[in-house]
């Protein structure tokens, strides 16, 4: 990239080159991180259609005859008759493979938590046609609630899934619970609140307990044991979910080998045995349970230091048990068995099959008799659907005493018309995920799984019209096996043959199309990445490049010392890079980067205690820097924009405050909300006065505008509080006013400000040019965007907003001052920001390599706002309760625009804006030099250091992309890594195009006259 | 100067000499109460600062002998103290009360291994003061023993921050316990360093005039 200037001379063009080169980049980090983010962040869009009943007459699955069958069950059949009545679901989060399996079927000694839940083994080793363990193989991200998600909507639920929801995690897409809700049936809940967060209004009857606190091992488990053994004996619900999290909680505070993890297996055993001794006095026929199919499974396993979020095997493979409570009349040939049970003898020993979560949703919704969610990519499994004794009397319940093989031919007759719904429901849903979605299926290989289903198709139609009557013929002619001639057992045999022919056919079927699904929804595309990865890589030469020509370019440095705070810088930028590699590190970046601020500002102490100087803003600083710390993690004062979870506890907690408590708090807010406001205010309408105006309107503009907007969002604050409190009744409309006019109009007065400097300043330029120094003009353009855009920040932060916007101020006004010492100025004069308008004589010169340190301070004091006001780089940690101040609503562009402000708005977008303070406070010590009214030399500094602050940020995003990629088999990737990666490009992205959008502003400031360096 | 008088023998043996106070103290004295630093850190520090103290004062204070002694050592040694504190704060220890005592007593050794034998070397001399710690431009070998260790222990204490965000689950990530080792660990090496540069060569202890 030529873009920024090889010659020694820079012509007129400047600026219109350093506009290229900042386009340039922001279009090659685009590109990378587009190609990046192709390969590695897998997105599916949710649809939202949904199954209904009456769907199945679409399908080729129903001839004329049966079709007439369905109705004839007086609608109650909706696709497949429902071969159990109720289903009690107990899912024991993070339960590992080898916590149900017997210890046998694992290598080496047993170790300590095997075989700890011995009620599931022995189950299973009584009933073995109506019970069963099975190895339940989750697909990534083995997270708790995508995991939930996969198992009711039978998807692959990847990291991102475009929704139509936002911020909710409630589940929009066609599912088990949905399902089972329209046919009437009702669900009862108990256990993980995560559960309430997908399924906020679907269950009949819930009890939620707090997930949150992860080192509480007992709450949610003694709520549940509480509350399943009543609901055991009723008989309103038809699905009980009962969700244990003690395991996963000991395994991430004590991990797996910890005692207290046997412990907790025991007590499950202890629940366990008591319910199934409950549902086995009830299954006798007539009973409440008679039709019941218990299912005992974990949502994923975890690690031995219980972690889990990877695709590894520990963490996707976790059990699942099912035991139907009549048992069925046949058992299941062992060619339909999955892998390593298709080949051992069933007899030896218990062989545990595998059983995909993809595959739970479609069965239990065959099982219960309910519509396959619209989504589902899952099959019908032969095994579990097999268990229930409703399944192999779905078609002749007349006949009690068949031989087994005519049991087997109706069950396999059965479960091929299930298969044939199934498919149908599989290929529907491809086709119109294909057509609607935002990226497709590959179209060759959507086409090659679609003519599997064809070619099965036709071979399941054949037979089926050439002699409907052969298989009742068969049931009601033969009684059994021992009277059957050859000829009509060699028939019975074809007929088994043709039917496993075709069952096959439908299971090949459905295998692709979810190995279709996996490809596109679970796969990285490493290729993509390394792209991406180089792509950035290659942007960060270019910026280096770009740097190293631009320091070259003003001068000849005859005196380039090696500056001390230059080198410290780079080594700076090098351990927060490197400290991204780490898991623990990407937690702790906020400490990480206070760390690295503070031994900043240590060396700032020291040169100036060397100088003698400034001593007591290194100090300051020091002290903001500590103070800008623990306000991000000390709550001053609840707040709801900041703790979104907890808005429901907030809206009690008045309540039960005596009004003296009350006064104090609303004496606490006082302090922490309208000093640092009226401070603010006073600070900027100082400034403003002192500031050279050179338009009238502007500055009365600031001078009321700012202050007005800082009076409308404290008036907002306090009237929610005084609303949220019992004690004091404040009239609607007042109230109304406060909570949606004041915010708008706080957002309006900010774009007021920000709309009228840039018209005002672009008309002014012109005539002005000459007289005003363009140093003087963009710090004057940069304060009044500054303060017009406080109000709406600080409004977003939340009652944090106000301290810490001081703090920062202040804090920023000291490095303002402290880098000008980088280059040895002995008599620092003690003056403000805007030195450069007094004509201070200094001796001393600018050390390009100075600039460079400054801006990774810079950036430091950057990111050190983006977690000390309440950031974090996940999902969750955004507050999505911002996004709805002042609104009720909700329009996905202006509620996006706010979120983003307030993610990005403080720790992204004001420091681009900001940051030609830096080179307007350090050129003040080179006046001898160069003088600031020169426009040349401003803007190549202002350029230089926008290049640095980007080379900066690239390499901290390209590390993290890099760490991404690197790390993407970690068990982290998706809880730590992945939302990293989201929130680091997407702030590099911000970043260059405000860089752009400034470049633009500043330099249209400048005066039309010819500049030459 | 008072390096010619005192010759590198008794800075060797102050060096030596302080090494093993901080050894013993942070290791083997509270062995003997069967404290150990990860498991009761205020105690051992308690035990380490008064066995530091003690060698400090007493070995500076042999080779201060020349020297106007003020009684404003322990006046510094609290400023100290309390700047040591601070810093520890600006640089994100834990601000919760439960921590305090852990925090105080760290500063408490900080301080006692960077300000206490300046304090009691150089007085109230500012100049000094901003000659070894602001420029790092100690003069003779006294001046060396106190600047090099101080640094060490300072930088040591640095480094030993790093591993505390770890996710090891280790009880010696626990706030002051890495620090301190960290912290005797560079001043340990320090005082190898002054050693070493007062016996190669005496030109040495004479600091580059730039």
């Amino acid at each position: 990239m030529g873009g920024s200037g090889s010659s020694g001379v820079v012509s007129v063009g400047v600026g219109a080159r350093v506009l290229s080169l900042f386009f340039y980049l922001l279009c090659l980090h685009s590109v990378g991180i587009f190609l990046f983010t192709r390969g590695f962040l897998l997105t599916r869009t949710e649809l939202p259609l949904f199954s209904s009943c009456s769907d199945v007459f679409d399908s080729p699955c129903l001839s004329a005859d049966r079709g007439a069958q369905g109705m004839d069950d007086k609608g109650r059949k909706c696709w497949t008759k429902s071969a159990i009545q109720r289903a009690i679901i107990i899912i024991i989060d993070a339960l590992r493979f080898d916590f149900v399996a017997h210890s046998s079927n694992f290598p080496g000694e047993p170790q300590a938590w095997m075989d700890k839940l011995p009620v599931l083994q022995r189950l299973a080793r009584e009933n073995r046609n109506s019970a069963r363990i099975f190895k339940f193989v989750a697909d990534p991200p083995t997270t708790t609630l995508q995991r939930l998600k996969g198992l009711t909507t039978g998807g692959l639920p990847t990291f991102v899934d475009i929704g139509h929801s936002f911020g909710a995690p409630a589940i929009v897409e066609d599912n088990l619970i949905l399902q089972l809700v329209r046919r009437g049936k009702k669900v009862r809940m108990m256990g993980d609140d995560t559960w309430m967060q997908l399924f906020p209004s679907h269950f009949s009857e819930a009890h939620p307990f707090p997930s949150f606190n992860v080192k509480d091992l007992h709450t949610v488990d003694d709520g549940v044991i509480r509350e399943i053994y009543p609901a055991l004996l009723q008989s309103d619900w038809s699905l009980l979910i009962a969700h244990f999290l003690g395991v996963d909680h000991v395994g991430h505070i004590f991990g797996v080998e910890s005692p207290l993890m046997v412990e907790k297996l025991e007590q499950y055993n202890r629940v366990i045995e008591e319910v199934v001794a409950v549902l086995e006095k009830e299954s006798g026929p007539g009973g409440l349970h008679e039709g019941t199919m218990l299912l005992v499974m974990g949502d994923h396993g975890q690690t031995l230091h219980g972690d889990h979020g990877g695709g590894t095997s520990e963490e996707v493979e976790t059990a699942l048990f099912a035991m139907a409570m009549q048992n069925p009349p046949g058992s299941l040939p062992s060619n339909f068995r999955a892998f390593p049970c298709n080949m051992a003898q069933e007899e030896q020993k218990p062989c545990i099959s595998t059983l995909p979560q993809l595959d739970f949703s479609a069965t239990m919704a065959a099982l219960l008799g309910v519509a396959i969610p619209f989504g589902s990519v899952g099959r019908v499994n032969p095994e579990l659907y097999a268990l229930a004794a409703g399944t192999w009397l779905s078609i002749n319940t007349s006949h009690a005493d068949e031989g087994h093989d005519s049991h087997t031919v109706d069950w396999l007759s059965a479960y091929k018309d299930v298969l044939c719904i199934n498919s149908w429901q599989v290929k529907r849903y491809l086709e119109a995920y294909s057509t609607s979605s935002i990226g497709g299926f590959p179209a060759a290989d959507l086409a090659h799984v679609q003519s599997l289903y064809a070619t099965v198709q036709s071979l399941a139609s054949k037979p089926l019209r050439q002699d409907p009557s052969q298989l009742t013929y068969l049931d009601h002619q033969f009684d059994t096996l021992a009277e059957l001639d050859a000829k009509k057992r060699e028939e019975l045999v074809s007929k088994v043959t043709g039917l496993t022919k075709v069952v096959y056919g439908y299971l090949n079927y459905l295998d692709s199309a979810a190995d279709l699904a996996r490809a596109q929804w679970t796969q990285f595309g490493d290729g993509w990445m390394v792209l991406g990865l180089s792509v950035l890589v290659a942007s960060i030469v270019v910026h280096a490049v770009a740097l190293s020509r631009a320091m070259v370019l003003p001068m000849d440095w005859k005196c380039r010392r090696p500056n001390v705070k230059f080198y410290f810088a780079l080594l700076f930028v090098g351990i927060h890079a490197g400290s991204l590699l780490s898991n623990s590190y990407i937690i702790g970046e906020g400490q990480v980067v206070c760390f690295l601020l503070a031994s900043s500002g240590i060396l700032y102490l020291r040169t100036s205690l060397q100088g003698g100087s400034n001593v007591p803003k290194a100090i300051l600083f020091l002290i903001l820097n500590g103070g800008m710390t623990s306000i991000g993690l000390v709550e001053i004062f609840k707040d709801p924009a900041t703790s979104g979870q907890h808005t429901l506890r907030n809206n009690h907690f008045p309540a039960s405050y005596s009004p003296t408590m009350l006064i104090s708090l609303s004496a606490t807010a006082f302090a922490t909300t309208m000093l640092p406001l009226s401070s603010l205010a006073w600070l900027i309408i100082r400034r403003a006065r002192k500031v050279y105006m050179y338009s009238h309107s502007l500055w009365w503009a600031v001078t009321f505008g700012v202050p007005l907007a800082y009076f409308l969002l404290a008036l907002h604050w306090f009237t929610m509080d005084l609303a949220a409190s019992v004690v004091i009744v404040i009239p609607q409309m007042f109230k109304e006013f406060a909570r949606l006019v004041c915010p708008r109009l706080v957002y309006s007065i900010s774009l007021g400000l920000v709309g009228l400097t840039a018209s005002l300043i672009s008309t002014n330029s012109t005539k002005r040019g000459v007289s005003v120094p363009f140093g003087g003009l963009l710090v004057e353009a940069i304060l009044i965007v500054f303060s017009g855009l406080s109000g709406t920040i600080i409004l977003l932060l939340g009652r944090k907003g106000p301290t810490i916007a001081l703090l920062a101020v202040l804090e920023v006004w000291c490095l303002l001052d402290l880098q000008g010492l980088g280059s040895l100025g002995p008599k620092c004069p003690d003056m403000d920001k805007v030195a450069s308008e007094r004509k201070l004589e200094v001796n001393g010169e600018v050390h390009s390599e100075s600039h460079f340190a400054a801006t990774v301070d810079w950036n430091l004091v950057a990111v050190q706002l983006f977690f000390c006001t309440g950031h974090r780089c996940t999902f969750d940690g955004l507050h999505y309760t911002a996004a709805f101040i002042g609104f009720d609503d909700f329009y996905f562009y202006r509620q996006g625009a706010l979120l983003a402000a307030d993610t990005f708005g403080a720790s992204h977008i004001l420091p681009v804006i900001g940051l030609p303070l830096l080179i307007t406070g350090a050129a003040g010590m080179s006046q001898k030099m160069y003088s600031m009214s020169d426009t040349g030399y401003v803007s190549l500094e202002i350029a230089k250091a926008y290049i640095s602050y980007g080379l900066v940020r690239a390499i901290l995003a390209t590390v993290t992309t890099a760490c991404v990629a690197l790390q993407r088999r970690h068990l982290m990737v998706w809880g730590l890594f992945a939302p990293k990666y989201v929130f680091d490009a997407l702030g590099l992205l911000v970043i260059d195009i405000f860089v752009v959008i400034a470049v633009v502003f500043y330099f249209s400031l400048r005066p039309r006259t010819r500049e030459k360096i | 100067m008072e390096d010619e008088k005192l010759g590198r023998a008794g800075i060797v043996a102050t060096q030596v000499l302080c090494g093993a106070a901080v050894v013993a103290g942070l290791k083997t004295v509270p062995a003997l109460w069967n404290l150990h630093l990860i498991t009761q850190p205020v105690q051992t520090l308690q035990i380490a600062l008064v066995l530091l103290c003690f060698f400090c004062c007493f070995f500076f204070f042999l080779l201060s002998l020349f020297k106007k002694c003020g009684l404003s050592e322990g006046l510094v040694m609290s400023a100290g103290t309390v700047v040591a504190a601070l810093v520890a704060l600006a640089f994100g220890a834990p601000t919760s009360f439960e921590f305090a005592a852990r925090t105080w007593h760290w500063a408490c050794l900080m301080s006692s291994l960077t300000v206490l034998p300046a304090a009691i070397m150089l007085g109230a001399s500012w100049t000094d003061w901003q000659r070894v710690f602001a420029f790092t431009k100690p003069h003779g070998g006294v001046e060396l023993a106190i600047c090099i260790p101080a640094h060490g222990a300072a930088l040591g204490a640095w480094v030993g921050a790093w591993p505390m965000p770890l996710d090891w689950e280790r009880p010696w990530q626990e706030w002051p316990v890495c620090c301190t080792y960290g912290a005797g660990g560079g001043y340990l090496l320090g005082l190898v360093v002054t050693v070493i540069l007062c016996f190669v060569n005496v030109r040495n202890v004479r600091p580059k005039q730039d």
